[in-house]
């Protein structure tokens, strides 16, 4: 017998009729996918250099502004042809960086361009609702920051903004849900492999102020906006909410209430929002979700993981592992699958593109081969899709004349997403639904109060 | 008297007026159905375009209509589920440049009604690819109210309109398809 009690052989797999057909023909129907959707392409995208451009334009040229910026350079899918910042510094910089990109030092100018087509706004969340509603007025497929909203009457106002422009593609600044290791593991866990979800535990660390310095005390007060409790959404809100999303998407849950604590202990520069917060989600079914976020210390980084009555799933960047509780039925395909040393224990790798097949129908085990951002994924997405959305409108309005939002809707829906032709991102109403959590979150640590979340609150 | 008598004759002797029914969306479907050496595939679309000139009243008897008409599909609008396939056939179909499948009908006759159901044999044209064949087909059309529903399937060969059936590569060897096709559709039309 090896040490190894996790690592199942072929004899263990023969011996047991009780794997979960559908965990296996999810993750079969994943490994399939990944290898058709490989063919022809650069492995690190989902796109080509044949994929229609959408040209982009970019509202804010802060720190993130330029991060995203940087992404979509090495996007021909999404080449950006505008940037609007008010700050004279920040544009001149951009002029700098992207000469080829008109400058605007309004947002208003640059909805003017009738060269944009979609806009990425990365400004602060309580500057969100006007220019999302005004780009949306003016025609744009819009990609807002998450989250969408400073309060939940904005990221509500934004949501149902977006819903009466179908016309226009509309993304939510939730990452995670676009990133290809973790799109790869969706149906799997849709599929219940680890079993009956009992609790799930996500973790950020990082040892960084959060606090930004300028020459100009007006300007430094404006983009210290994380640090006023006024205007800030917190850790819950900035971090915590990216991470939650995922849980409650993966496991298909919401929770009923959150309770939360925070405290002030490396930046002690006078700041109000707590640098150190620990959270507490808990479901109806009695399933949990803690979240530890801190500023404080960056050991062990960041990931998250799930625990199930069969397995526990941890996510960490573009990599996952499965462990396997000793009494779980065998599944399958995992006899087969690599495992890696991680945490004390092999863990059974599961990357999107580890089982890619060889000419030979040999397996070539592999780390995933989607090794950008999660930034990059979700903005390559929603220049895809902002494409697929354009052309199923053109062509609609082309065939049938013009048409209500509420029949174009349904039919973009029947056309684009129940043909999965759209890359997986996240939508106006999830957005939505992950700020409200968010704020939720963030009001408890605020208050040191454990606060309810109905599902009334999560309806756009 | 003779006047009107004669007026009265050449109204006699005119063809009866053709309505005009338009697509409308919603209900129309059409699919291509084919094979390949992995497992047989179907696009499909429900973005069907057009218009039918026919009398209402000429559908109900046998013999020539008198119907013409034009159905339009978006070609990058035909879809199979998978997002790599679609881009494979797009391509294969020369999407950029020739955006539309287009069938025309320069005649129908009515072989038999029953039922309210009116079988067809149509005489027109099918283009793909910019490359336009003459076309025989059988279709059935049923009226309800003012909407006619038009049904039928036509087998059509991809090499004769100039499209090499896709062959993908995978990491386990080529797909090959075979080169033919049928599109079945369901065409709804309505006067306005």
């Amino acid at each position: 017998m090896s040490e190894n009690k996790q690592d199942f052989n072929r004899r263990d797999f023969i011996s047991s009729a009780g794997g979960s057909l559908a965990a296996m023909a999810a993750m079969m129907q994943a490994f399939e996918a990944r290898a058709q959707d490989s063919e022809g392409k650069d492995s690190v995208r989902r796109t080509d250099d044949s994929t229609p451009p959408v040209k982009m334009g970019l509202i804010g040229y802060g720190p993130h502004g330029r991060e995203i910026a940087r992404n979509l350079a090495q996007l021909p899918s999404a080449p950006l042809v505008a940037v609007a910042d008010h700050y004279g510094a920040m544009q001149r910089r951009a002029k700098r960086e992207h000469p080829k990109a008109a400058s605007y030092d309004n947002y208003q100018d640059l909805l003017k361009d009738e060269n944009v087509e979609g806009v990425v706004i990365a400004t602060a969340p309580h500057d969100h609702k006007d220019i999302v509603l005004a780009a949306l007025k003016a025609g744009k497929h819009v990609y807002c920051e998450a989250p969408l909203g400073g309060t939940i009457a904005d990221a509500k106002a934004i949501a149902q903004a977006a819903a009466a422009h179908p016309a226009q593609n509309f993304q939510a600044g939730l990452q995670y849900r676009s990133e290809p290791q973790r799109h790869f593991m969706f149906p799997f866990m849709r599929a219940g492999a680890i079993g009956k979800a009992v609790h799930a535990r996500t973790q950020w660390h990082k040892k960084t102020s959060w606090r930004f310095v300028s020459p100009n005390a007006e300007r430094e007060k404006l983009i210290n906006w994380r640090l006023n409790p006024e205007l800030s959404p917190g850790l819950a809100g900035e971090i915590g909410m990216h991470q939650a999303d995922l849980v409650n998407y993966f496991l298909n849950l919401q929770p009923s209430s959150v309770s939360g604590f925070g405290s002030t202990i490396q930046w002690r520069d006078g700041r109000k929002v707590p640098d150190t917060v620990n959270l507490v989600y808990q479901y109806e079914n009695g399933f949990s979700l803690t979240q530890e976020l801190t500023l404080s210390n960056s050991f062990d980084g960041e990931y998250e993981v799930m625990h199930g009555t069969n397995s526990a799933v941890m996510l960490r960047g573009a990599q996952a592992w499965m462990y396997k509780e000793a009494d779980a039925p065998l599944i399958g395909w995992e006899v087969y699958a690599r495992k890696m040393p991680h945490y004390g224990r092999p863990g059974v790798v599961l990357a999107a593109g580890a089982t890619t097949l060889g000419k030979d129908g040999k397996k070539l085990y592999q780390e995933s081969t989607f090794t950008q951002s999660p930034l990059f994924y979700g903005l390559e997405a929603f220049a895809y899709n902002c494409h697929q959305v354009k052309s199923a409108v053109e062509d609609f309005l082309n065939t049938f004349g013009e048409a209500d939002a509420e029949t174009l809707a349904a039919y973009l829906a029947d056309q684009l997403g129940e043909t999965n032709s759209l890359l997986p991102a996240a939508s106006a109403a999830d957005g939505y639904q992950a700020n409200v959590i968010a704020l939720k979150a963030n009001e408890a640590v605020m208050t040191g109060k454990r606060v309810e979340i109905k599902p009334e609150d999560l309806t756009v | 008297m003779k006047k009107i008598l004669i007026l009265a004759a050449l109204i006699l002797a005119l063809p009866a007026q053709a309505d005009r029914y338009t697509a409308k969306f919603g209900l129309s479907q059409l699919t291509i159905h084919g094979n390949s050496s992995v497992h047989k595939w179907k696009v499909e679309t429900k973005l069907i375009g057009g218009f039918l000139n026919v009398d209402g009243a000429a559908l109900g008897k046998t013999g020539p209509s008198g119907a013409t008409g034009t159905v339009i599909v978006p070609v990058r609008q035909l879809k199979s589920g998978k997002k790599r396939m679609d881009e494979v056939m797009h391509a294969a179909m020369n999407e950029p440049k020739h955006k539309l499948i287009k069938f025309t009908i320069s005649s129908l006759e009515v072989n038999s009604v029953k039922d309210g159901v009116s079988t067809c044999t149509g005489k027109g044209s099918i283009e793909i690819n910019g490359i336009k064949k003459p076309l025989t087909f059988d279709v059935s059309i049923a009226s309800k109210g003012n909407q006619l529903t038009v049904t039928g399937s036509t087998p059509i060969k991809m090499t004769d309109f100039g499209i090499t059936p896709p062959s993908p590569k995978l990491p386990t060897g080529n797909i090959t398809t075979d080169p033919e096709v049928k599109i079945s559709f369901d065409w709804v039309v309505a006067k306005k």
